[in-house]
């Protein structure tokens, strides 16, 4: 993405924002509503098109060359729109029709991608009596059946159980690992954490912040948070650890008691100590995995346009 | 050699032989054979059928003599009741699909996939003439029961069928036109009911008028058939086949994307169209000696240009990178393509260019006419009136489009182009309005219908109506000294933008990078940590 800007009369919904990633990578697109993810993802699909700037896939401007970017591309919006008298073979055998797919090729391409998201079961199912989960996989299926290189899903997590969650992030993971570049906006931060390799975080339509998942979360944390659990009183504890140097904010959480620890992990082994030698007798303790989320807590004020 | 000489036939017969039925036609049709409203209205139009033919045999006169025949009545009954209900249903049916389809946020998913422009209306044009013929194989049945009764002759029925089939098709045509085109939902119900009901209406009369007045059949006596019943009939597949074409070529400009030059299709096929207008009516007032065949070239055209006009400057100004990659660099080829390319003033330009050379083709008839004709094309007094008083609805329309661009550009670029249109509007209406409403408070009296009134296109037509050939002839005179001027002030207006309009017309160059190109992404992250390829230029 180069320079990508887009206005809606006065309203910039997207401002000069520019990044890239490579094939067989997944890359998460996070940020508060009205911060301009569908409507850089619309751009990205050929559905709008930008006021400035471009987006390049393969070198191929799907500005200036909408139709043959199109190959390339496959889309899944937010919810599964129109056809609603349609079952769910008919509506992908007609996008497959749609890019070009003829006779026994065709057949064989509905059947694989009905296979793979495991719609084979509901192919002749209307689409209006499908859960939320099915039509995200059926969406799925429709943006695969052309066998896009570049996968763009905007918010395919919405409204999913925690079962077709996982389904989904595992069929993702699959399709990185054929080589596709998959783009992905979600509200759900602790799984883009999990299966993306990058993220880039955008508020107000201006990128705030993108790189790796690791050097993101890695150049964005101040603070280290840890966890422990010990057998000893757990208010007496807290009270120890108010007192100690480099502690902030310790607190109970169920079993455990956490804890923010500023600086390096040194000044973590130096409270450890000190509470050993306060006589606790602890019987676990690590630091918390941070995720997106914490990041994304962390640097977005929460503003829309 | 031989593989240059055979690809040609090679490729025709791959083609044939990867032949696949267009995929929308394929998704409409199983969308309607599931529609309960489709088959509901046709079991309901069966139902209605089928009560008119049992009443008919029940309550209708037998006497056995031709005026009492039954045929007629019932042809006429259900000739109607299909006529209203597949001239109303199909039109709304098939266009507030697509309609659906196109609602922006909703933006169907067909439309960027790889089927061009043109694929996606010729698939949405067939599933509606399928549509179409369901609903009158239904009513064949009847029709022939009809035939059976007597008082009525196969080719009444076959001619009727046929003039109401491509009735329906070209309404059919025209709500997909409204459902694609670039409104507000409400614009276009509100489109929908004025054209739309205004074109049902049309149709019904139409077809009314050559049915009851035998219009249809009377020229098919041995004597009329080659002198009348087949130009004529030869006239209306054309002009239906020019119709259907313009409004196919109006759909897929609205539906291309705009970065491609989705200008060129529809302004060469209604360039083309107006040729084939002049030349039919032409042909028709010079074999049938009757000048009033030139009128359906004047106000075809007029409309033509007056609303080309008026939605043109509601498009964007500046040239996609594509289109620029296709503009010719031959100077006399670019001049020529300047014309047949996105942009308001090229668009103004074509239109304006489109209304003098159909003036000058008349012109030149009109010579040609009144040296090889008895009587002289036009009376002397009537000269400017016809050649003048039509020129100055477009003159007018140009000038006030010029100037509703200059006021968007000035005063609200930032705005929708679209605010143009409004501004051409207001300025046809709001002057000649305020100063209806000022005469009035101020001598209590309406203008009159001889004033001339420079500078207000609607004076023109009170101007024309006017029977004092002398004094309409100068006012005429006088409002084409005005506008001509209102032209120029606007074209000064617009200098800077005229300007860009045709200095931006040149053929693509890339420039000199100045930012190194993005760097490709490396598989690992960098020695501190970073990530290089990621770029915020933000």
């Amino acid at each position: 993405m180069e320079n990508l800007r887009r206005e809606f009369g006065q309203t910039v919904a997207v401002n000069d924002v520019s990044f890239q990633f490579e094939s067989g990578q997944i890359f998460g697109f996070v940020g508060p509503n009205g911060a301009g993810k569908t409507t850089s993802m619309r751009i990205m699909a050929t559905l709008d098109e930008p006021t400035g700037g471009d987006v390049r896939l393969d070198n191929l401007s799907v500005v200036e060359d909408p139709e043959r970017a199109r190959h390339l591309i496959g889309f899944v919006p937010d919810e599964l729109r129109a056809y609603w008298d349609t079952t769910v073979n008919d509506y992908i055998d007609f996008f497959a029709r749609a890019y070009g797919l003829r006779g026994d090729a065709r057949e064989q391409a509905v059947l694989s991608v009905e296979e793979f998201t495991n719609t084979a079961g509901i192919r002749d199912k209307q689409l209006r009596s499908l859960s939320k989960g099915m039509k995200q996989r059926v969406s799925l299926a429709r943006a695969l059946v052309s066998d896009p290189q570049f996968l763009i899903l905007d918010e395919p997590a919405a409204g999913l159980d925690p079962r077709a969650r996982i389904e989904l992030r595992e069929l993702l993971v699959l399709l990185a690992n054929q080589g596709k570049a998959i783009f992905i906006s979600s509200h759900i931060l602790a799984e883009l954490t999990e299966i993306c390799h990058g993220a880039v975080i955008i508020e107000q339509g201006r990128i705030l912040d993108a790189g790796e998942t690791g050097s993101l979360i890695g150049r964005r944390r101040e603070k280290l948070t840890y966890a422990l659990r010990a057998l000893s009183d757990p208010t007496s504890l807290l009270r120890d650890l108010l007192e100690m140097p480099h502690v902030d904010q310790p607190r109970q959480a169920g079993h455990e008691i956490q804890f923010d620890v500023e600086g390096a992990e040194e000044n973590a082994f130096e409270v450890l100590n000190l509470i050993i030698q306060r006589g606790h007798r602890i019987i676990e303790f690590r630091q918390t995995k941070a995720n997106l989320e914490d990041i994304f807590m962390n640097i977005t004020e929460g503003k829309v346009q | 050699m031989s593989e240059s000489t055979s690809s040609p036939s090679s490729a025709l017969l791959t083609r044939l032989l990867q032949f696949d039925v267009n995929p929308v036609w394929v998704k409409d049709l199983r969308q309607a054979s599931r529609s309960w409203i489709v088959t509901g209205t046709l079991l309901l139009m069966l139902l209605v059928f089928y009560l008119i033919s049992l009443g008919a045999v029940i309550f209708g006169e037998t006497q056995n003599n031709a005026a009492n025949y039954l045929g007629p009545t019932i042809f006429g009954t259900i000739g109607f009741t299909s006529l209203v209900a597949a001239y109303i249903f199909i039109p709304i049916y098939i266009g507030v699909r697509t309609m659906m389809e196109r609602i922006s946020i909703n933006a169907d998913l067909q439309y960027i996939s790889i089927m061009s422009p043109q694929k996606i209306i010729w698939g949405k044009v067939l599933s509606s003439v399928y549509l179409i013929v369901l609903f009158y194989s239904a009513a064949v049945p009847f029709l022939v029961f009809s035939y059976l009764l007597r008082g009525i002759d196969l080719p009444t029925i076959l001619l009727v069928v046929a003039l109401t089939f491509t009735l329906n098709v070209l309404l059919t045509m025209g709500a997909i036109v409204i459902a694609l085109a670039p409104l507000h939902t409400v614009m276009k119900i509100l489109a929908a009911l004025f054209v739309g009901g205004n074109a049902i209406f049309a149709g019904i009369v139409i077809v009314g008028t050559a049915v009851a007045d035998s219009v249809i059949t009377r020229g098919l006596s041995s004597a009329d058939f080659w002198q009348e019943f087949i130009p004529f009939v030869a006239t209306y597949l054309v002009d239906f086949l020019i119709l259907a074409g313009l409004l196919y070529q109006v759909a897929v400009a609205f539906i291309t994307p705009s970065s491609a030059n989705r200008s060129l299709p529809l302004r060469r096929y209604v360039t083309f169209m107006t040729g084939a207008i002049i030349i039919q009516f032409l042909l028709w007032a010079w074999f049938d000696q009757e000048q009033a065949f030139v009128l359906p070239i004047v106000l075809g055209i007029g409309a033509i240009s007056v609303l080309g006009m008026f939605f043109c400057i509601g498009g964007r100004d500046d040239l996609s990178i594509r289109v620029k990659r296709t503009i010719p660099t031959s100077p006399f080829k670019r001049f020529i393509a300047f014309f047949f390319y996105n942009g308001t003033l090229s668009c103004l330009l074509w239109l304006l260019i489109l209304w003098l050379a159909t003036m000058t083709c008349l012109f030149g008839f009109n010579i040609l006419w009144d040296n090889h004709q008895r009587q002289n094309f036009l009376p002397e007094t009537q000269v400017l009136y016809f050649y003048i008083g039509s020129s100055l609805y477009i003159f007018y329309a140009f000038a006030y489009a010029l100037l509703g661009v200059w006021l968007h550009r000035t005063f609200f670029p930032k705005r929708t182009p679209k605010l143009a249109t409004l501004f051409l509007v207001l300025l046809i209406i709001l002057p000649f309005l305020f100063l209806m409403i000022f005469y009035f408070i101020f001598t209590q009296k309406m203008i009159a219908e001889d004033w001339v009134l420079p500078g207000m296109v609607i004076n023109v037509g009170m101007v024309m109506a006017n029977s004092n050939d002398d004094e309409r002839n100068l006012h005429l005179m006088v409002h084409l000294g005005s506008v001509l001027f209102m032209i120029l002030v606007a074209l000064a207006l617009n200098f800077k933008w005229l300007k860009t309009q045709i200095t931006q017309f040149r053929p693509y160059k890339r420039k000199p990078e100045i930012n190194p190109p993005l760097p490709p992404l490396p598989p690992s992250t960098g020695p501190n940590n970073e990530l290089p390829p990621v770029l915020n230029r933000g």
